[in-house]
């Protein structure tokens, strides 16, 4: 429908609309963009075309309109010198929000997504939810959406840091809190992220250790560029990665329903009741964790090394309840 | 102000309240008329002509309004946003996503929560998403399965106590609490009044399910597992929902969980190795025990 026909009721040849609410919500639209100066607000409706053939329109009208959008819950700021004489729209009333039940929704989404073990799906959602949050309902909801979060232990500096260096393959100097050593600095070949057990880890080729490792994310402190002149060089870890292990293992029941591919696993066949992975090991210790974390779902194929290992960790816990 | 002016502005803040009671809820004309004689301090009558020509005021600038039915819902946002590509991306998964788990009531919710968030788009943000096209599709659950999560749903709301038999064969006798996702699987936590703990139910093992007179509770009673960590673990283990610490010794701590389901902690404590030791309840010891005699047995 055109304007025209809007403006004027074609069967009555009266004015179709109100012109007070008009120039109100026009005023909204005006202030919701950019303070304004009195001035400016009157040149603006001047200008436009269902106002224009209002011939009484004065600064007066203004204040007017001013004092109705104030009368229906906005809170505008009087001019004055510190804002250049302008009037200032703080807040209105007419925005939806994220309601209590739709952040309660949001929140028990964010939650069945961590299941999938994906970080950069957390970390993608933990800013999607950030730019959301705005339009929360109130306070209370909007500080949840940003802080109640997973990775919430991890600074944005820190996880931004992370990706640059696994990026570049640079060797990095990490200070860190050890749970065990305390605070220390690790020279460090970032190689990639994992999200386990509800906390990122970052994994890679330890100089200090000579091993490929993984530090908690929420524990770095500080991560900046090896400067020192380096003796060390990446191919070191990738003959320690030429090194590493290559176990085959089947899984059943529940852990093969729930079972994610990693990085570093291979899905060698997949059934409706099992599924049989191969696993590159950088870190016998996490991957025998794991394992165990599946119970009785897991049997390891191959190697015999690692089957034999993983039966004396299995015998080493079973010993703790020899009464 | 004089009469007439007053009566003009009046019908401006008339065009206002309608605006904001609009962003709350949708209304019929009838609804509006009643919004507008209740404010009123005269007693004056509204027709719903007068309506129209504030509902005309709307569209002249530009504000959406859709009839659906005889409700009138409002499809602008004053409050803009923008989204660049990548959480444009993010935001089609998380829609798709919601969408694909078939939750009914949360479905109905989470369709209007992104009809708002998608109202309020500022223009740079409605070309990106027209040049997307929604892509990134989320996973989706299939028919059947969407079928039994509403029935369970339905099953929570109502409160009745359940008993359920399993495809291995096993029975329960529970209290539904809730439907719950992990990755695009749905499971149902229930209350087991066996053993006094909460337990979590593959939607898709369960064979049979019979619904009993008796009422939920409120507050259940729980059973607490308790063990203990030792040595590194206990220096940096972090407490999880629904857990508290019952003891702390130099090297040790005393950890009782209360919320987590059996099968579920069981396996996160096969994680902690000889670093951690079931104590109780003496039928969950057993049963780790258990777990540990079958998982060596793989290897004789």
């Amino acid at each position: 429908m055109g304007a025209e026909k809007l403006l004027i009721n074609q069967k009555t040849n009266k004015t179709a609309i109100s012109k007070t609410g008009y120039r109100a919500l026009y005023l909204l639209r005006l202030l919701i963009a950019s303070p304004r100066t009195r001035e400016e607000i009157l040149e603006a409706f001047e200008k436009d075309f269902v106002m224009a053939k209002d011939k009484k329109l004065s600064k007066d009208t203004v204040t007017n309109t001013i004092n109705t959008l104030k009368a229906c819950g906005c809170e505008i700021k009087r001019p004055n010198s510190k804002n250049g004489f302008k009037y200032e729209l703080v807040s209105h009333p007419f925005s939806f929000g994220i309601n209590k039940v739709q952040f309660q929704y949001l929140q028990e989404l964010r939650k069945s997504l961590v299941t999938y073990g994906d970080w950069k799906l957390i970390d993608e959602i933990n800013e999607l939810y950030a730019s959301l949050s705005e339009f929360a309902a109130d306070e209370k909801m909007r500080s949840a959406m940003l802080n109640n979060r997973p990775l919430k232990n991890i600074s944005s500096g820190v996880l931004n840091q992370l990706k640059k260096f696994i990026k570049t393959r640079e060797i990095a100097d990490i200070f860190y809190v050890s749970p065990r050593n305390g605070k220390e600095h690790i020279d460090f070949l970032p190689l990639f992220l994992r999200f386990e057990s509800n906390k990122l880890y970052l994994w890679g080729f330890s100089y200090s250790y000579k091993n490929i490792g993984y530090l908690r994310a929420d524990k770095i402190l500080n991560i900046s560029a090896k400067t020192e002149p380096a003796n060390i060089g990446p191919s070191e870890c990738e003959e320690f990665k030429k090194s590493c292990l290559s176990v085959r293992y089947r899984l059943t029941g529940y852990s093969a329903h729930m079972f994610f591919e990693g990085v570093d696993d291979r899905v060698i066949f997949r059934d409706e009741n099992s599924v049989v992975v191969e696993t590159v090991v950088y870190n016998e210790f996490n991957f025998l964790q794991k394992l165990m974390n599946f119970a009785a779902d897991c049997e390891v194929i191959s190697p015999v090394y690692f089957k034999n290992k993983l039966k004396e960790h299995i015998q080493q816990t079973r010993a703790c309840y020899d009464d | 102000m004089t009469t007439k002016e007053q009566k003009m502005a009046n019908s401006g803040i008339r065009v206002l309240e309608i605006l904001k009671k609009l962003v709350e809820k949708p209304l019929s004309k009838d609804e509006i008329i009643k919004l507008i004689e209740d404010n009123s301090s005269t007693k004056n009558i509204y027709s719903k002509e007068t309506v129209s020509k504030y509902l005309n005021t709307f569209k002249l600038l530009g504000i959406d309004i859709e009839k659906i039915g005889d409700k009138f819902y409002l499809r602008t946002n004053f409050n803009k946003i923008n989204l660049d590509k990548k959480k444009l991306e993010t935001l089609n998964f998380l829609k798709n996503y919601a969408l694909g788990v078939h939750r009914k009531e949360g479905s109905i919710k989470i369709t209007e929560l992104f009809r708002l968030i998608e109202n309020s788009f500022d223009d740079e943000t409605i070309k990106e998403q027209a040049h997307l096209g929604g892509l990134r599709l989320g996973r989706r659950v299939s028919d059947s399965s969407a079928l039994m999560i509403r029935t369970f749903e339905e099953y929570c709301k109502d409160r009745r106590r359940l008993k359920i038999k399993l495809k291995d064969g096993r029975n329960f006798s529970i209290e539904p609490k809730d439907i719950i996702f992990k990755q695009e699987k749905a499971f149902l936590l229930g209350y087991n009044l066996q053993k006094r703990e909460f337990k979590e139910f593959f939607l898709e093992d369960i064979e049979e399910v019979t619904r009993q007179p008796q009422r939920a509770l409120d507050n259940n009673f729980l059973n607490p597992v308790m063990f203990r960590v030792k040595g590194g673990l206990a220096k940096v283990y972090d407490l999880r929902e629904g857990e508290q610490i019952s003891e702390t010794h130099k090297h040790k701590k005393v950890i009782l969980n209360y919320a987590e389901d059996r099968e579920l902690l069981a396996r996160r404590l096969l994680r902690y190795g000889k670093e951690c030791e079931v104590l109780s309840p003496q039928e969950f010891r057993q049963y780790f025990v258990k777990l540990l005699d079958e998982m060596a047995a793989k290897y004789d």
